[in-house]
């Protein structure tokens, strides 16, 4: 597990890394703006079965902001796209991928 | 070095000494732990960087370890043995610490011995192959530390080689035992030779016949070329075999092995041996799984690493410790890349060897690995980007080297090996601004589109433009690259282009965008699609009720499928909400092939897209496996065939069918156990029922237990999902078997080579089929030998059956 945390997470901080350590999403941060869905469901799929992307959108615009969450069928696929991905290149800039603790519509 | 030094040394290494004694003194109880793990911290890192010399930390070791014997002796017993098996780079280290201990304390020396030895017998046992050649190589070595008579450890090898004589076993098993016999020889032959040259002759002898006898049916289908040149890929126990008579001629003298104990000749040659007992491998049990064989990658000799140190030829025996090291450093850190990385780059004889070029061997070896790779090809990719960071004033040429050579040998490649090829330099452009020497490769531009070199290109580029974007793929390539550039990935919506109106649906296809805009049912859908005319019953079979309506199908499928084109999750949330018009309109497996056809007609220029609609087609079934199956081999397809996508789906078809059929037969197994425990638990209900452990007992035969019936359901269910499985399997086969003797007959009568490019392509993609499902195909060997790979198939085709079938056998 790493520092980064949704601050908006309702339910104490315990519960949170609970859910952290079964959880098959990721957080991917840094991105291009211009990075699309099919870009990482490419890099990503590389790691096993992708159920879905969740791509991050701006509030106002509705235009792609630089991150988006990656959801697994497997616990470790997502693993190994925590090792193996996490600080490589995707659109010439360094993807950062943290655990997180599962989407929840709305978190966009 | 005195004992006190030696605990003075670590404390001051862990930066804690105080500490440590703080902790004592807060809980005495847990002394022996600590002690207990302050030797195992000694042990470990005896081998160490540290100022003193290797020689004098262990000398300062034995004094600790001899004092502590009385105590701890089976703590020690076990942590000696665990570093054996776990730590068999630094095997030599350790023998020479036995070795001494051996020389001070003779009763413990035997303790050992015959520790290891029940240990190897148990690895022997639970099939651990690799620790149990640890341990024989430890085993071994002990005999040059006068640990254990070099007569006894030659009768343990004779005993090994007969095991590998023995009739009716199969011969992945003969061949570990050979194998685990060849590579213990590095280590121990020069003493072996020493001591009794005519008894090692006799046993090499011995392997000799046994080596010329084997079969090696196996050899063709685990090659990564196909051809010797320049480089021979060697079945691996020939090689060994050959690497090891090298090592003979050169009087069992080696330059790689770090041998510690001979600093200590004087004090251990006085040392008393212990002779081994007489060991009999265990007897082979149908349960037991070998190691499989393989093919030794072989991509660089001297001539590729001008300046520096040479690298060892191909036949000598430091070739195979090197690689065999390296490996060994990937197992241990492949789950953490930059460990991986920096371990690699800090190999202990880097100074004696080109380094840089074993290590992309060795990576590369893993990655074509046959029939599958160790890890995740992605691992390897990363592990290589890593290199290329902490060393990039050399990996990166040598990484480009290798790629160079890499593709000009591309012509004899084998298929799966193409594609990770593929896969891999792809991610690795990716990673580094798409920046290649693309001029290079210009002779490419003359061959034919089919031809394996301007294939990888277009596979390449395909691969990055999933990794990227048009614009940018169009950017970095020469224009002369222009014909291998892939389309642009836009939907091909028929309804809306020029003609449309003379289209039998296009007046249906404008009422169904406008009703999908207008957030219309699956129900309304239905019933505009009702009035749509079946151009299947103007012909005489108009009264078949089960006919599907074609003609609904493309309108429906393409209208919405265009709609929903912006992205895979606008798709994915069109489909989903018209799931129930899929269902409907899906109703039997040739409507199940039309949907697939027409979600090819409209993407057939996006590939990612066809991939990921068919994975999603099948997760929430619309569609078959053995309908995706039935359509690759369709006419329709036939401009597709060889494009390394259209077996992607293939793959991704059959590893869905596989991971069915295995999850089923888990849960079948885990309820069957359950009920197995419940009934167990309910007959000795009275005494367990304690009033302490009310909990447990309710969750013993509570909610969880599975009745017979639902047994029987799932083990209903199980039975139909082998028969679907063999069914898929028995359709691919079929239909590669059915156009490859098509085309094999049509060269024939008409007096042309049928080695094309198109036939190598094929029939490497049932040599795939086969090899990356290989465990799951293996159940279905005797059905498939007895209806499809006959005898009187053509004997290109039956040859990758058989050589299937040698695999295992």
């Amino acid at each position: 597990l790493s520092l980064y945390r949704d601050q908006h997470f309702k339910g104490s901080r315990h519960e949170q890394e609970k859910l952290l350590k079964l959880s098959t999403t990721l957080y991917i941060g840094n991105l291009s703006f211009y990075s699309t869905e099919e870009q990482i469901h490419e890099l990503f799929s590389r790691c096993g079965d992708v159920r879905r992307i969740v791509m991050g959108l701006d509030k106002f615009k509705k235009t792609p902001c630089g991150f988006c969450f990656v959801e697994y069928y497997a616990r470790a696929d997502a693993e190994s796209a925590m090792r193996y991905i996490g600080g490589t290149r995707l659109d010439d800039r360094i993807v950062r991928v943290d655990w997180d603790a599962g989407f929840i519509e709305g978190r966009q | 070095m005195n004992r006190r030094r030696a605990y003075s040394n670590i404390d001051d290494d862990e930066g804690g000494g105080d500490s440590m004694y703080g902790r004592r003194k807060r809980r005495r109880v847990s002394d022996n732990q600590e002690i207990e793990d302050r030797l195992e911290s000694l042990i470990l890192r005896v081998s160490e960087k540290s100022t003193s010399s290797l020689e004098s930390n262990l000398e300062g070791l034995v004094s600790v370890l001899e004092v502590d014997l009385g105590t701890y002796r089976n703590k020690i017993l076990r942590m000696l043995t665990d570093c054996a098996i776990n730590m068999p780079e630094k095997c030599t280290i350790y023998t020479t610490l036995v070795g001494l201990l051996n020389a001070k304390n003779y009763n413990f020396g035997g303790e050992f011995v015959d520790h290891m030895v029940k240990t190897f017998k148990d690895s022997l046992k639970s099939c651990k192959w690799d620790a149990a050649r640890y341990l024989l190589r430890f085993l071994a070595d002990l005999v040059n530390c006068h640990v254990i008579s070099a007569a006894s450890l030659l009768t343990l090898l004779d005993n090994m080689v007969d095991a590998a004589n023995e009739d009716s076993v199969p011969q992945v098993r003969r061949d570990w035992y050979v194998f685990a016999v060849l590579s213990t020889l590095p280590w121990v032959g020069r003493d072996l030779y020493e001591k009794k040259e005519s008894a090692l002759e006799n046993l090499l002898i011995r392997i000799e016949v046994f080596l010329n006898k084997r079969t090696k049916k196996h050899h063709n289908a685990l090659r990564v070329w196909s051809v010797d040149a320049p480089h021979p890929q060697e079945e691996y126990l020939d090689c060994l075999w050959a690497q090891i008579r090298k090592l003979r001629q050169d009087n069992w003298s080696e330059k790689h092995i770090p041998r510690p104990y001979l600093a200590f000749d004087s004090v251990l040659c006085e040392a008393l041996q212990h002779n081994l007992p007489v060991i009999h491998p265990p007897p082979h049990h149908e349960s037991y799984q070998y190691p499989m064989p393989w093919v030794v990658y072989r991509m660089f000799d001297y001539t590729d690493c001008p300046d520096g140190p040479i690298l060892p030829g191909a036949h000598s025996i430091e070739r195979f410790l090197i690689e065999e090291h390296l490996h060994w450093i990937i197992e241990v850190h492949h789950w953490e890349r930059k460990d991986a990385a920096a371990h690699l780059l800090d190999f202990p004889y880097k100074s004696k060897i080109p380094l840089e070029y074993c290590i992309v061997e060795v990576i590369f070896a893993e990655l074509f690995h046959m029939p599958t790779p160790r890890y995740l090809e992605i691992c390897y990719g990363s592990i290589l980007i890593e290199l290329c960071k902490l060393q990039p004033s050399t990996m990166p040429q040598v990484l480009a080297q290798a790629t160079e050579i890499l593709f000009m040998r591309i012509d004899s490649m084998n298929t799966s090996c193409f594609d990770r090829f593929v896969n891999w330099f792809s991610y690795h452009l990716s990673n580094f601004q798409f920046r290649w020497s693309w001029d290079d490769w210009d002779s490419c531009l003359l061959l034919e589109e089919e031809h394996p070199r301007p294939k990888f290109i277009q596979e390449v580029l395909l691969k990055c433009l999933r990794l990227s974007y048009f614009q940018r793929i169009k950017e970095i390539m020469p224009e002369t690259y222009a014909k291998l550039l892939p389309s642009e990935p836009n939907p091909t919506y028929k309804y809306t282009s020029e003609g449309a109106a003379a289209l039998p649906g296009t007046t249906t296809a404008h009422k169904l965008v406008v009703a999908i805009r207008g957030r219309c049912t699956p129900e309304d859908m239905l019933n505009e699609l009702k009035d749509l005319p079946n151009p299947r019953e103007t012909s005489e079979n108009d009264m078949t009720e089960s006919a599907f309506n074609p003609l609904k199908i493309d309108v429906f499928v393409q209208t919405l499928l265009n709609l929903g084109s912006k992205s895979f999750s606008h798709t994915f949330a069109a489909v989903s909400k018209f799931h129930y018009v899929f269902k409907q309109l899906a109703e039997s497996e040739e409507a199940q092939i039309c949907i697939l056809r027409n979600v090819f007609e409209l993407w057939h220029n996006h590939q990612q897209m066809l991939v990921v609609i068919v994975d999603k087609l099948l997760k929430i079934q619309i569609v078959e496996c053995s309908a995706v199956a039935t359509w690759i081999f369709s006419k329709e397809m036939v401009g597709e065939f060889t494009k390394m996508y259209l077996w992607e789906i293939l793959h991704l078809t059959i590893h869905k069918m596989n991971k069915y059929v295995t999850k089923l037969s888990n849960e079948l197994t885990e309820a069957k156990e359950k009920l197995a425990k419940a009934t167990e638990s309910s007959s000795s209900d009275s005494e367990e029922e304690t009033p302490g452990n009310p909990r447990r007992k309710k969750h013993g035969d509570g909610a969880d237990k599975p009745t017979e019936e639902a047994v029987e359901r799932m083990e209903e269910k199980l039975e139909a999902g082998y028969v679907d499985q063999k069914r898929l399997f028995l359709i691919i086969f079929q239909r590669f078997i059915m156009i490859l003797s098509e085309h094999l007959v049509k060269c024939d009568t008409d007096g042309r080579d049928y080695d094309t490019d198109w036939y190598r392509w094929t029939i490497g993609r049932l040599q795939q089929v086969f090899l990356v499902h290989h465990e799951q195909v293996q159940k279905y060997s005797s059905t498939l030998e007895s209806l499809l790979f006959t005898s009187d198939l053509d004997p290109h085709i039956l040859d990758v059956f058989h050589q299937f079938v040698a695999l295992r056998s």
